[in-house]
């Protein structure tokens, strides 16, 4: 015979698993009345019970209301008076599980006509709670004697409970329903721009205030339009920064441009904050607030900023030389990048000029400070080097002044520089470092740094002397000199950014913008914390092969054609007396071009000179006619190309004249 | 690049010792030409030209020497070069025969004891 307890264990199992099942549909959103109805159906079917009700109680406390009903003779929905002793009203007191063997015979309750009219025997009641007061009360009932266990008592309570949470959620629902419907009512009313989402970020709700702004209909506005109606440049962060929220449930501000009626912009701090209902997120709701004027006032002062950043900038650029001097026989290439930002425009200066003597003369400064002072004094200083460097042999002195001066002016201007002078013909250099990175050479043995002539900033304070460095640099050398903003960094040590520096410069190829643009590339980008200035200066390789150049017919021209032609003869392999011989020979001829054969004008005299067998050959023509020499000198003039040369031809045509002249070297 | 030329000037007794450097050539010549004579005032007897600085001088250059060589003469007062042995000008000095606008010395104490 099979037992009793096994034939419990088997009910109650079976009883649990429905009590789950229904509160898995309950959880899955089933609705409320469909969940009453099953849960009734459910306690009928697992009970064996005849009837089977579930009774709201209305508000107030006297009336129940049939939600659902199985077996019952009453109506759903029907309203029935709560009698104080009856089941239902005893149940709703007592709280707990009311089990009844014999109705009639149990004098705890008065009698109830629905359940005698019913033929109920036995019943048991049990309270579905709620928040504040009990929701209802589902009973169970028999009509014939029925013996209802604990674990009966156990599973209707469980069902109950289930059907109470389902209530308590759906009037948390409801209650953020009318809270919305309120909250829209007040939004719409109200000047500012509010707007509500749902859990996954799609708008919900804009107000009124949001729909004038925008001039769009709510049917626009709603769904999965976020920063629809932003600024193109703003959208894209608006809706990351709103995603990254969303993720997190956390409030978020931003600023952007909102997209009025008119098709203008304005700036807008949009404020937003994640919604619960108990712990449940629901959405989000939030305000954008109008700031364009602030906004606006801000841009403003920060154009001032750029504007005055732009001023020095500009500033600098016209105190910078234009396009550098063009040097005869020498390479240069500069550059000169402002500080990406701020009013941080510096006193970065760069210079070359070529000096009587034909030395070149070359300069990199910065001026201590920032903005537009830095940029004036930097235009002081440079003109004062202009001045001293003519004036002095050395560079040494030249710096020496620069200081004197500076210290004189009362500015209190400070400055780092270093000022190399360059021997093209012989490679000498000379140079004084005030303060300054050292300028890197790059021979073809390899690239190093010439590091004599260290000394004092300029403007320092007290009186400086200032030391001079001297090299040889091999033929095919390149100087490179720049200021500290090219290899200063916080971030490295300045060792590490002169290693860097060299082995860029080095690896770079020979055309001289390619290298300062490479060196710029690799070392600052192109938005330099600092100013940065470059220059680089290369003496042209000077070959014997052919020599050919075109001069202005005016007497200024003829201090530069004896240094080229003298290039070219000291690669030829002439003496010190053959070069010196063969320029003045050179040069009286093309004199001799200049003053007469030209009237004022645009015009040139064309020297080529070559070496063959030995011999220098130079031709020197004109588009004029040849005078006869008029007076003493002129006469000199051709006696002495006579003289010093072993050739002299002289050939006068109608439209110009050629002399032709030719020497053998002895070396 | 044109060219630059500068005098210094030194007064020993009756003569003036006009240190010349630089390059003389027809952009330098007129300026100097102006600075010699200025150099030298009437109680003077002599001027010394030492060209030792010269690096460079012209057909121009000689015209100037020659120029105020006679100038000079009018005024009854005498000239002097002074040029150092090996210089890079000498070929060219001797070519143009300035020796015959004024005597030549390699050194300005040998200038200066002649007179």
């Amino acid at each position: 015979m099979p037992g009793r307890a096994e034939d419990e264990l088997l009910t109650r199992a079976r009883q649990q698993a429905t009590a789950a099942t229904l509160g898995q549909r309950a959880l899955a959103g089933m609705p409320l009345d469909r969940l009453m109805h099953e849960a009734v159906e459910v306690l009928s079917r697992e009970l064996r019970v005849d009837a089977v009700s579930l009774l709201e109680l209305e508000p107030g406390g006297l009336t129940l209301r049939v939600r659902a009903n199985h077996g019952f003779p009453v109506e759903e929905g029907e309203t029935l008076e709560l009698a104080e002793r009856s089941l239902a009203g005893y149940t709703l007191r007592y709280e707990g599980p009311v089990i009844v063997a014999d109705l009639r015979a149990d004098h705890r309750f008065e009698q109830s006509p629905v359940l005698d009219a019913a033929g109920v025997v036995s019943a048991m009641a049990v309270t579905v709670g709620g928040l504040e007061r009990p929701f209802g009360v589902i009973g169970a009932h028999s009509r014939t004697p029925h013996r209802f266990s604990e674990d009966d008592a156990s599973f209707v309570q469980a069902i109950a409970n289930t059907v109470g949470a389902a209530v308590e959620r759906a009037r948390a629902e409801e209650a953020v329903r009318e809270s919305e419907a309120r909250f829209r009512e007040l939004a719409d009313t109200a000047p500012a721009l509010l707007w509500m989402t749902d859990d996954q970020g799609r708008v919900t709700f804009v107000n009124e205030g949001w729909l004038r702004f925008t001039g769009r209909s709510l049917s626009d506005e709603v769904g999965d339009t976020w920063a629809s109606s932003a600024h193109p440049a703003d959208a894209e962060a608006l809706r990351a920064g709103f995603l990254d929220a969303l993720e997190r449930r956390a409030e978020f501000r931003m600023e952007y441009r909102l997209r009025r009626a008119d098709g203008s912009h304005r700036w807008v701090l949009e404020v937003g904050a994640p919604r619960f209902s108990g712990d449940h997120f629901v959405g989000y709701v939030g305000t954008a607030t109008d700031i364009h004027e602030r906004k606006t006032m801000e841009q403003a002062l920060r154009r001032g900023y750029e504007e005055e950043h732009h001023v020095a900038e500009t500033l600098q650029r016209s105190l910078l030389p234009e396009q550098l001097p063009q040097i005869e026989g020498v390479d240069l290439a500069a550059r000169y990048l402002p500080a990406g930002a701020g009013p941080a425009v510096g006193g970065d200066w760069y210079d070359a000029l070529e000096l009587d003597d034909g030395r070149v003369a070359v300069v990199v400064g910065d001026v201590v400070g920032h903005g537009l002072r830095a940029a004036a004094a930097m235009g002081q200083l440079r003109n004062a080097f202009r001045a001293y460097a003519v004036l002095e042999d050395g560079t040494a002195e030249t710096v020496a002044r620069i200081d004197r001066l500076l210290r004189r002016s009362g500015e209190h201007s400070m400055a780092t520089m270093l000022y190399l002078l360059l021997d093209r013909d012989t490679g000498e250099v000379r140079f004084t470092s005030a303060g300054h990175p050292p300028p890197l050479a790059l021979t073809p043995d390899g690239a190093r740094f010439l590091e004599g002539g260290r000394s004092v900033p300029v403007g320092a304070g007290d009186t400086g002397t200032y030391a001079e460095g001297h090299e040889t640099l091999p033929p095919g050398t390149t100087l490179l000199l720049y200021t500290d903003g090219l290899v200063e960094r916080r971030d490295a040590p300045l060792s590490e950014r002169l290693t860097e520096l060299s082995m860029v410069a080095a690896a770079a190829g020979p055309d001289l913008t390619a290298l300062c643009d490479e060196v710029v590339a690799a070392l600052v980008g192109d938005a330099p914390a600092d100013d940065v200035a470059l220059l680089a200066v290369r003496p042209q390789p000077v070959t014997a092969e052919a020599f050919s150049q075109s001069l202005p017919a005016e007497p200024e021209s003829l201090g530069g054609l004896r240094r080229s032609i003298g290039r070219f003869l000291r690669a030829a392999g002439a003496s010190e007396q053959e070069r010196y011989e063969i320029t003045l020979a050179v040069a009286e001829a093309a004199c001799n071009a200049i003053e007469h054969a030209y009237g004022p004008g645009d015009a040139f005299v064309d020297v080529e000179a070559s070496l063959a067998s030995g011999a220098v050959e130079v031709v020197v023509s004109d588009r004029g006619a040849w005078r006869e020499p008029r007076g003493e000198h002129r006469g000199r003039g051709l006696l002495i190309i006579e003289g010093l040369m072993h050739e002299v031809a002289v050939a006068r045509e109608r439209h110009g004249t050629t002399v032709r002249m030719r020497r053998r070297l002895e070396g | 690049m044109s060219a630059s030329a500068e005098i210094a000037v030194e007064a020993a007794g009756s003569a003036v010792v006009a240190h010349v450097a630089g390059e003389i050539d027809i952009t330098t010549v007129q300026r100097l030409a102006c600075d010699l004579l200025e150099t030298l005032g009437n109680d003077a007897t002599t001027l010394v030209v030492d060209l030792t600085g010269v690096r460079y001088v012209d057909s121009a250059g000689i015209e100037m020497l020659f120029e105020t060589s006679r100038r000079l003469r009018r005024r009854r007062q005498g000239m002097a070069l002074v040029v150092p042995p090996g210089s890079l000008l000498s070929p060219v000095f001797d070519l143009t025969g300035i020796d015959a606008a004024a005597p030549m010395f390699t050194t300005v104490e040998a200038a200066l004891q002649e007179r």
